[in-house]
This record gives C-alpha cells, sequence and structure tokens, in this order.
C-alpha cells in the first residue's frame, strides 16, 4: 500500500481516466471527517452522494465513531477558522481528535485516505500547514484536487513520503473515484 | 449513520455555535396595500447583529457599454476593521441605474422600492464558495436596475445564478408602490463552480396578498412552491435538481422550498418562531396562533385583525413580550429593574442539561444597528410617495425619523460613525450610549426614553400629510424643487433627533447615576431596590445569621 507510487487520477466529470497501478482499490462504505471544520468532509459527502456511493460524513468524528461497515476513512485537511470558531474548537483539538479517528480506524483495518479538497484557500496559514500534516503523515493514500496542488507540494510530499497521490479535476469527480 | 442523520447533527451543533457567537438575527414584516390603513405598501427590518449602520445615497446614473464594477464582499461588515471588504470578481454594469441607498443591508432606491432582510443559512451542502455575491451585493444590484419587486427578484435572482451566491440562506422582503413579494436564496451547492453549467443559486419568491401580512425570523418561509401560478410564484431555473440528486425530495411530492433547503433552522429551540409567533399574535390576536417549534410553520401569511399603520409595526418593533408568560421585563433575569436585555451566553458558561437552550428571543433587542418602517405609495409622485422612517440602534430606544426616497444629502452624523470605538460624529453612537444608560435602572429611564422618543414621532406624524402635500403641489410645477424642499425636511428632521438626542443622553447621565436620580429641585432621590427582590436575595441575611451566631457564644 505504501509503495513509491505515484498515480494520478484525472477525473473528467463523466469519465474517469487512471494510472492507479499502485493505488490500493477504493471501498467502500466511506466515513468523512474534516481536520480543521472546514467544508471539505461534506463537499466529499455531496459529491459521493451525487455518484451513488455510500458516504457518510460527521466534522465531529470521534475515534468510537469509526466503526461498524466502514471501509475507508476519508480525512480532509486545511482549516477554517470561521467553522472552528462555530463548532467552538481550535487546530490543536482537530488534529487531536482527528489523529486518534485515523488510529482507530488502522486498528480497524480500514484504508485511511489524507485529503485536500478546497484549493489553495486552504493553504494559507500554518493552522492550515499543521492540519495537512497531521493527515497526511499516517494517510496510506493522498487525495486531492488539481488546485490544491497548482504549486506541487502535494506531488512532491507523495513522491518523497512514498504514497499513493490521486489527483483529480475538482471536488465534483470525487464520487467517480470513490466508485 | 445515515446523511441526514449525521447532517442533522452536524446542522444542529453548528446552530448553537452561530447562535453563541454571532448576532445574525433579524424580524422583518410586509404589510400588503389592503392590509396598511392608507393603502402603502409597508416593509420593516430590523438589523440585528453589529452590520453597517451608515446611510449612503448612491446616485443612479447611465453607464457607458463595457463598463465593469467590482464585487466586494460583504458590504454589510462596512465598519468593522476586523472584517476587510474583499474585491471578489467584476460584472458589467447596467446601461442605466437608480438611484440608491445603501446600508448595511441596502434598503431604498428612488423609485419606491423597499427590502428588508433575515438570514437563515440552511444546509451546510448549499454554501457556495466559488459564488460571487452575497445577499447585500445582490440587494445592491436589485435596487439600481430595478424599479419594481418583480424586476428586482428576476435581476436578482438571475445574477446569483449566473455568478454564484456564496452567501449563507437569506430572505429578503420586497415592496413597491403596488406588490409585496418574499425573495428566498442560498447557494448553487458546494460542488458548484462557475463552469458547472449549473445554476449558482437556488431562490425563489412568493407574493404576499394584498389584503395580508408577513413576518419572518431567521428559518425559510416560502413552502410549497405552485410553479404554474406565475402571477404569485416564481423561481430559479432547475430548482429541484441538486435536491433530488441529494435525496432532499423526490419527484411527485409538493416542493417545499422552506423544508428542502432549511429543514434544521439555527439557533436555540424557538429562536425563530417564538419571534414569529409573537408578531402574528400582536397583528391577530383573535386567531390566537399556538406555540410551534423551529419544525412547524405557522401561515406565510395572514390578514391582520386591523389594517396597519407605520406605527403598529414600530409598536411591534418595542416589543420585549409583555404579558406573555414569555415576559422578558418580569422575569427573574429582568430583576431587580424590569431589564429585557440579556446579553449573549458563551457556550462553555450554559448550565447542565441547558447547553442547546438560549434566553427567550424578543423582537426588540439591544444589539440591533438599525430597524426602519418603509411605506411605498402608488398614488403619490415616487420621491415623495416612498418614505422610510428609520431609526438608529435598538428599535425600542429609538427614534424613528422619515427619510424621503427622493432626497439628495443626509446630514453627515446619519453618513459616518465607527463602530470598534466611541464616535461622537456618528448618530448612532447617541442611540446606543442612551439604551446603554439605561441598563442602569431601565425601570425609570426606559419609560423616559419612551416619552421622548415620541415626543419626536409624534410630531413626524402630525405633520407627514401636510408634508407631503406641500411636496406634491411642488412636484406638479418643478420635481426638483420637491426633492430640494424634501431633502431639506429630512434633513432638518435628522439634525433635530441627532443633536436632541445626544442633549438626551447628557440628561439622562446626568439625572440617572449612582443609584439615584436627580430630580427637578436638584436633588437625589434614593429609588432603592423593590421589596420583593431584597427578600428574594435575603437582604441582610449574612448580617442576621453573624449577629445569631455571636449571640450564641455569648
Amino acid at each position: 500500500m505504501k509503495k513509491a507510487a505515484i498515480a494520478l487520477l484525472f477525473v473528467a466529470a463523466l469519465a474517469v481516466s487512471a494510472f492507479a497501478a499502485d493505488v490500493p482499490k477504493l471501498e467502500g462504505p466511506y466515513i468523512v471527517t474534516t481536520c480543521g471544520q472546514s467544508p471539505g468532509a461534506v463537499m466529499i459527502g455531496m459529491s459521493a452522494k451525487q455518484a451513488g456511493v455510500k458516504a457518510d460524513y460527521n466534522n465531529k468524528l470521534t475515534a468510537d465513531d469509526v466503526k461498524g461497515d466502514y471501509k475507508t476513512l476519508i480525512v480532509t485537511s486545511g482549516t477554517s477558522m470561521k467553522g472552528m470558531g462555530a463548532a467552538g474548537t481550535n487546530v490543536d483539538a482537530e488534529i487531536d481528535r482527528c489523529s486518534k479517528a485515523i488510529a482507530a480506524a488502522k486498528k480497524a483495518g480500514m484504508t485511511v485516505i489524507g485529503a485536500h479538497v478546497e484549493g489553495m484557500a486552504r493553504r494559507t496559514d500554518s493552522s492550515d500547514a499543521a492540519s495537512i500534516e497531521a493527515v497526511m503523515k499516517d494517510a496510506d493514500v493522498v487525495l486531492v484536487v488539481i488546485d490544491s496542488d497548482n504549486d506541487g507540494f502535494f506531488t512532491k510530499y507523495a513522491e518523497t513520503h512514498k504514497k499513493p497521490l490521486i489527483k483529480i479535476k475538482d471536488a465534483l469527480a470525487i464520487g467517480q473515484v470513490l466508485k | 449513520m445515515n446523511i441526514g442523520k449525521v447532517s442533522r447533527v452536524l446542522l444542529l451543533g453548528a446552530a448553537v455555535g452561530v447562535a453563541a457567537t454571532a448576532a445574525v438575527a433579524c424580524t422583518p414584516l410586509g404589510v400588503g396595500p389592503k392590509a396598511s390603513v392608507d393603502g402603502s405598501v409597508l416593509v420593516s427590518h430590523t438589523c440585528d447583529g453589529w452590520y453597517d449602520h451608515r446611510i449612503q445615497i448612491v446616485p443612479g446614473g447611465e453607464h457607458k457599454a463595457g463598463e465593469m464594477i467590482d464585487v466586494m464582499v460583504d458590504p454589510c461588515l462596512g465598519t468593522r476593521p476586523d472584517k476587510p471588504l474583499v474585491k471578489t470578481g467584476q460584472i458589467p454594469q447596467a446601461a442605466k441605474t437608480n438611484t440608491y441607498f445603501h446600508i448595511g443591508y441596502p434598503f431604498m432606491n428612488d423609485k419606491q422600492l423597499m427590502m428588508g432582510e433575515f438570514t437563515w443559512s440552511g444546509r451546510d451542502e448549499l454554501a457556495s464558495p466559488k459564488g460571487l455575491f452575497y445577499i447585500a451585493n445582490l440587494e445592491i444590484y436589485g435596487l439600481q436596475r430595478a424599479s419594481t419587486a418583480r424586476e428586482a427578484i428576476k435581476v436578482m435572482g438571475e445574477l446569483a445564478e449566473k455568478y454564484g451566491y456564496a452567501d449563507g440562506g437569506e430572505t429578503l422582503v420586497i415592496g413597491d408602490s403596488k406588490e409585496l413579494w418574499v425573495f428566498e436564496v442560498c447557494g448553487g451547492g458546494l460542488l458548484w463552480t462557475p463552469e458547472s453549467g449549473t445554476p449558482g443559486a437556488h431562490w425563489a419568491a412568493q407574493r404576499v396578498p394584498d389584503d395580508e401580512v408577513f413576518v419572518g425570523a431567521n428559518r425559510a418561509r416560502i413552502g410549497e412552491l405552485r410553479f404554474d401560478d406565475s402571477a404569485n410564484f416564481m423561481a430559479s431555473s432547475r430548482i429541484t435538481e441538486l435536491a433530488e440528486k441529494m435525496g432532499w425530495w423526490k419527484k411527485g411530492l409538493p416542493f417545499n422550498y422552506a423544508k428542502v433547503f432549511n429543514p434544521e433552522p439555527y439557533g436555540a429551540p424557538f429562536y425563530q418562531s417564538r419571534r414569529e409567533w409573537r408578531a402574528l399574535s400582536l397583528l391577530a390576536p383573535s386567531k390566537q396562533f399556538p406555540i410551534h417549534d423551529e419544525y412547524t410553520d405557522y401561515p406565510f401569511s395572514i390578514k391582520p385583525d386591523k389594517k396597519l399603520s407605520v406605527k403598529d409595526i414600530m409598536d411591534i418593533y418595542s416589543d420585549h413580550m409583555e404579558g406573555t408568560p414569555y415576559d422578558l421585563t418580569k422575569d427573574a433575569a429582568s430583576e431587580p429593574f424590569g431589564n429585557p436585555n440579556r446579553w449573549p451566553v458563551a457556550k462553555e458558561h450554559k448550565p447542565a442539561g441547558r447547553e442547546g437552550q438560549d434566553w427567550e428571543r424578543p423582537i426588540a433587542i439591544f444589539r440591533c444597528s438599525y430597524s426602519f418602517v418603509s411605506q411605498s405609495r402608488a398614488w403619490l409622485p415616487d420621491p415623495v410617495g416612498g418614505v422610510l422612517w428609520f431609526g438608529e440602534d435598538a428599535p425600542d430606544t429609538t427614534v424613528y425619523v422619515p427619510i424621503y426616497c427622493g432626497v439628495t444629502e443626509l446630514p453627515k452624523p446619519w453618513t459616518v460613525g465607527k463602530r470598534h470605538e466611541f464616535d461622537p460624529e456618528s448618530a448612532w453612537w447617541a442611540f446606543n450610549l442612551v439604551n446603554n444608560w439605561a441598563n442602569l435602572r431601565w425601570d425609570a429611564m426606559y419609560k423616559e426614553i419612551r416619552e421622548k422618543k415620541a415626543s419626536y414621532e409624534d410630531v413626524f406624524f402630525s405633520k407627514q400629510a401636510e408634508t407631503e402635500a406641500r411636496a406634491v403641489e411642488l412636484y406638479k410645477k418643478d420635481p426638483a424643487q420637491a426633492v430640494a424642499f424634501l431633502t431639506h425636511y429630512t434633513s432638518s428632521n435628522l439634525d433635530k433627533v441627532e443633536k436632541g438626542w445626544w442633549n438626551f443622553a447628557w440628561h439622562l447621565i446626568g439625572t440617572y447615576y449612582d443609584g439615584g436620580q436627580i430630580n427637578s429641585k436638584g436633588a437625589m432621590l434614593k429609588p432603592g431596590y423593590p421589596k420583593a427582590y431584597l427578600e428574594k436575595v435575603d437582604f441582610g441575611g449574612t448580617a442576621v445569621r453573624d449577629l445569631e451566631a455571636i449571640k450564641k457564644t455569648k
């Protein structure tokens, strides 16, 4: 799963083309959460729903919630100060919550996808960077939209850490990848 | 866990957060022409939060082909240094624009078109981060480019669909000189992009019957859309598509806009429905409206028991639920001086078992930036027929001053003002000071404030017919003379009220201090505390117990 493989999936709105020899087969049902209370998890949930894929989203997912039939945990990275304020949390608490959820998922034998699906707008400050690092370091697969990797950060990250990378056109295309 | 269930949990959590941290909560009303005492279409709005209180008259004009205008968000936050306006894009300017009155939520143009506003946020999934506009942007373009409510809805709806709507769900009450409409809008969805080919907004509009009145308070109010009734309903293109894809609606069932896009109204229980209930109960006591929670709707609009005046709406805006089981001037938290103001409660301070609750929410609230009641009248020329009774700060302690839609300038103190520091150049601070000072001794000062407020408003009402008759007379000779006359009349009233209210503030400060009240002879009265309150707080209790203890030791 963690072979030195960089796979790029360029997903058009309706057509999927993949070079995914080393990307593990992604399997649902999915459970999705956000590390930083940005809308990313809801976006993935919407895209999955529209593609007919079962993906529940829970912005406050805890380790105890990682149970049942789920095969894959997706954690989106990048933070929203407004979202964290409204939820009464902060980046440190978010990282702690998500790290525990990821550990629980791994213990349960689930695949963990670290995602960044909201573009460069969620890569502006130290909170974003901390969230990205915390999520990606334990992820089995990195999933990003092209806009999030404008500077090649995730491509380089995946190469350096020998993680499979799925790179898609935009958030709307996520559901197709999860099929 | 299914998506619906999780989403409800998320929304509830977000709602509690919003209620604790934000102040988006307004209570607009609209009155159809056959429901008002004189045939006016009335629109009103309380702008309940820290929003731009400064009125700017933005002149209309003709514009060259190819001219572009900057889109700045979020216009309503104009006085907040921590939230600078950001340019999000450009759109083509219209060939011709009306003069409009800019404020936090732009409210009037020179064609008698009026808008009141409230927020309802809606589903998390409906946000459109790639959208260009917030609701105040749409209001600007609606007022600049339209002369009627129907036109404004079309303008705003088309722009929102084309460029995307980035704001949370919002409702506008829109009145022109003949019709009253309610417009509701939310985003195209989190996955929407300008290139997606799908509409960037989901909006609908419903006409309020001429003999009825509408009230809304932080939950969407348009129910089932009747797509075949274009006289009374309008809606965005492909409005059912996303809802069907997401499983929020099934083909063949009625399409209920509020239930599809705003199934979980934000705020603590009754945060929205209580104000609707209270306003409706005051408008039509004979109907004895039952108590509903946030999931059960009151009628979209109702026939009031009697025809309504501007003053009736102003009185509703001063309401603290007096005489009801929710009376904020009589409960324990109002003691000892019957104060209805309740400060925000931080989440971590809420008692166990009450984490999801909040204070009862009255219509009149201290954090209101400004409020208004407008009249649009088809039988009068536009500059005279459109008048907006405007009050700075909280509605219960403000003075409503008539501002005619034909005026070309306003006195500076009503057009400026910092909010992050005391600004004596701004009229807003005179009203805010009076409202805040009243907290020291609400029972005594509120009575005095109401008398002072009425002393101005009664004069404006009594002079209205005479003033407008004179303006119409001038208009017939030369519209410019009518505009000059009304500009002078409006400005002199605003000047009088602004100076008078500062003086009144100084009077209150010099009269009520240190628990006392200076009387007309210059002596300080000591009104003290109500006896029942002293008994309740165990007045003298510690001393009595210590004395008894000492006595036992002797």
